[in-house]
């Protein structure tokens, strides 16, 4: 499902109804099945532009196309579930998610919502468990006496029980350990690449990111300063240390051997792939 | 959708009342308050609502603010002259009540917009100090009421966060039937309540690593001067009052 902004401008009234800009005419089209990366300073606007689409607030001018709902200011949507049903949102802190007294209650607390009839309910509960990497050994424990990770883990598994086509995760890494930020990275793969959906992450976390996207968005003080290709957007180091980015290890690594010793060694979404390079190249 | 509840919060500026002491402040919200409701005459009204609409002005905030806490309150008004119409109070009456409730409530949104909570404590434990003669832990309570003060404000975030959530999840407060609305305020509440206890626990803790000292005496880091603002002010609410 596609995602449209067309001059989106979001501002909203502080205490004293001085208006706030957050956004500024943002146009952008985040493409059918591909995986997009939000990054940006903090305050920049990132968790807004994942509110808007989700019509948690409304752009106050322009529009925000996703699939056939149109979400404007002055236009109420009509079966504003129906949109909801069709975009997942895994808020930044999952503590806000956790609504149930069991994990169970809470992966079926989205579908009750939607008054959604499942027959195979428990098949789905533990293949969303499965999918976030934890066992059937925590459906009757309490949510609210788990982990951070493993909070983040139940949050994502109540959204994918409702199987959304449009999946939004805002800084899903906080909290996660190196093996559950991998096993996050993999669920995310087979989303991508088995179910088509369209997956957008807000997150600070560039190394996170350049595994996983395909397209980067540079959100600087309300607007979008770039975009494009992950790596054409994160090999401008120094422009991105402007906007208050730091660029991936790899693509920093490979960018001081560049300058330094002449080598193109290239640009590796992981770790493992670079050392390969390094060893061919050293051989 | 609760960033527009004002209760508790503070609004930056540099007005003469956001300069004034907090003490003498407080001092004449008291004096204001009390002298509001001890005169019922429409006549001597005028005085009250010139003296609000005074500080509103020279504090230098929007008024629509004060107007939205003023539309907070509509349904109280609208019952309160329904039940004195039921009883047959005259007009006239009916409007000097709604004028002490509007003064009192306008009063009291201006000091608590202009002052911050720190500044607040401070005045509430210089002015209840006396009471320490009683062995009436003042530090303690004057601190206890900025905290709950810094609290609420810290709730409706949470709140707003909680709404935004279940909406996400298909539970849209704004959208929904008033049986479902129940069952959000009894999701709302459970949640606000094993957070806060969560949240006073980590205050505790926070408060206890600063090595705050329930038993020993409190300094303050920031020194407040009367100025002559300050003294006419008090004086004129002091004449006010015994007039």
């Amino acid at each position: 499902m596609e995602v449209k902004f067309k001059d989106v401008n979001y501002t909203y009234d502080k205490v004293n109804y001085e208006k706030k800009e957050v956004l500024k005419d943002i146009n952008i089209t985040f493409a059918d099945g591909k995986i997009t990366g939000i990054v940006g300073a903090s305050g920049a606007g990132k968790t807004t532009m994942l509110e808007l689409i989700d019509a948690l607030l409304l752009p106050s001018t322009g529009s925000i196309q996703v699939g056939k709902f149109v979400i404007e200011k002055k236009k109420n949507i009509k079966n504003i579930n129906e949109l909801r049903f069709q975009v997942g949102l895994v808020f930044q802190s999952p503590e806000e998610q956790m609504f149930e007294n069991s994990v169970r209650d809470e992966l079926e607390m989205g579908l009750k919502f939607y008054h959604y009839k499942l027959d195979k309910k428990e098949e789905r509960v533990l293949d969303a468990l499965k999918m976030v990497g934890l066992d059937s050994s925590y459906l009757d424990k309490n949510p609210q006496k788990l982990s951070q990770g493993e909070k983040r883990k139940i949050a994502i598994a109540s959204i994918l029980m409702i199987n959304p086509n449009v999946l939004m995760l805002d800084e899903p890494t906080i909290g996660l350990d190196p093996e559950s930020k991998q096993s996050l990275i993999k669920l995310l793969r087979i989303l991508k690449n088995r179910f088509h959906k369209t997956i957008l992450i807000a997150s600070h976390d560039t190394d996170f990111l350049l595994s996983i996207v395909d397209d980067v968005v540079v959100l600087h003080r309300k607007k979008i300063v770039m975009q494009g290709n992950k790596y054409d957007v994160f090999k401008e180091t120094k422009q991105l240390k402007q906007y208050g980015i730091k660029a991936p290890h790899i693509i920093e690594f490979s960018n001081i051997v560049l300058n330094k010793k002449n080598v193109r060694l290239g640009y590796r979404d992981e770790i493992k792939d670079l050392m390969k390079d390094i060893y061919r190249h050293v051989k | 959708m609760l960033n527009r509840i004002t209760i508790g919060k503070y609004v930056y500026g540099n007005s003469i009342v956001h300069n004034w002491n907090p003490i003498i402040k407080l001092v004449c919200s008291l004096f204001y308050i009390a002298s509001l409701f001890l005169f019922s005459n429409l006549y001597s009204m005028i005085f009250f609502v010139f003296l609000v609409i005074f500080l509103l002005f020279f504090s230098k905030i929007s008024l629509k603010v004060y107007l939205k806490v003023v539309w907070q309150i509509r349904y109280i008004l609208f019952f309160l002259i329904l039940f004195n119409c039921l009883f047959g109070t005259s007009l006239s009456q009916n409007l000097v009540i709604i004028l002490q409730l509007v003064c009192a409530l306008l009063y009291s949104t201006v000091v608590l917009f202009t002052t911050p909570i720190s500044d607040l404590t401070y005045a509430i434990m210089v002015l209840l100090s006396p009471l320490t003669i009683f062995r009436i832990p003042i530090p303690m309570i004057s601190h206890m009421i900025g905290l709950a003060l810094s609290f609420l404000s810290n709730m409706l975030v949470y709140t707003n966060q909680i709404l935004k959530s279940l909406s996400a999840r298909g539970m849209d407060y704004f959208h929904c039937s008033l049986m479902e609305k129940v069952k959000v305020w009894k999701l709302i509440l459970n949640l606000l309540f094993a957070h806060s206890i969560q949240h006073a626990d980590e205050i505790a803790n926070t408060m206890e690593i600063r090595l705050y000292e329930i038993d020993s005496k409190r300094i303050i880091f920031r020194k407040f001067n009367f100025s002559y603002y300050d003294v006419i002010l008090l004086i004129f609410h002091f004449i006010f009052f015994l007039l």
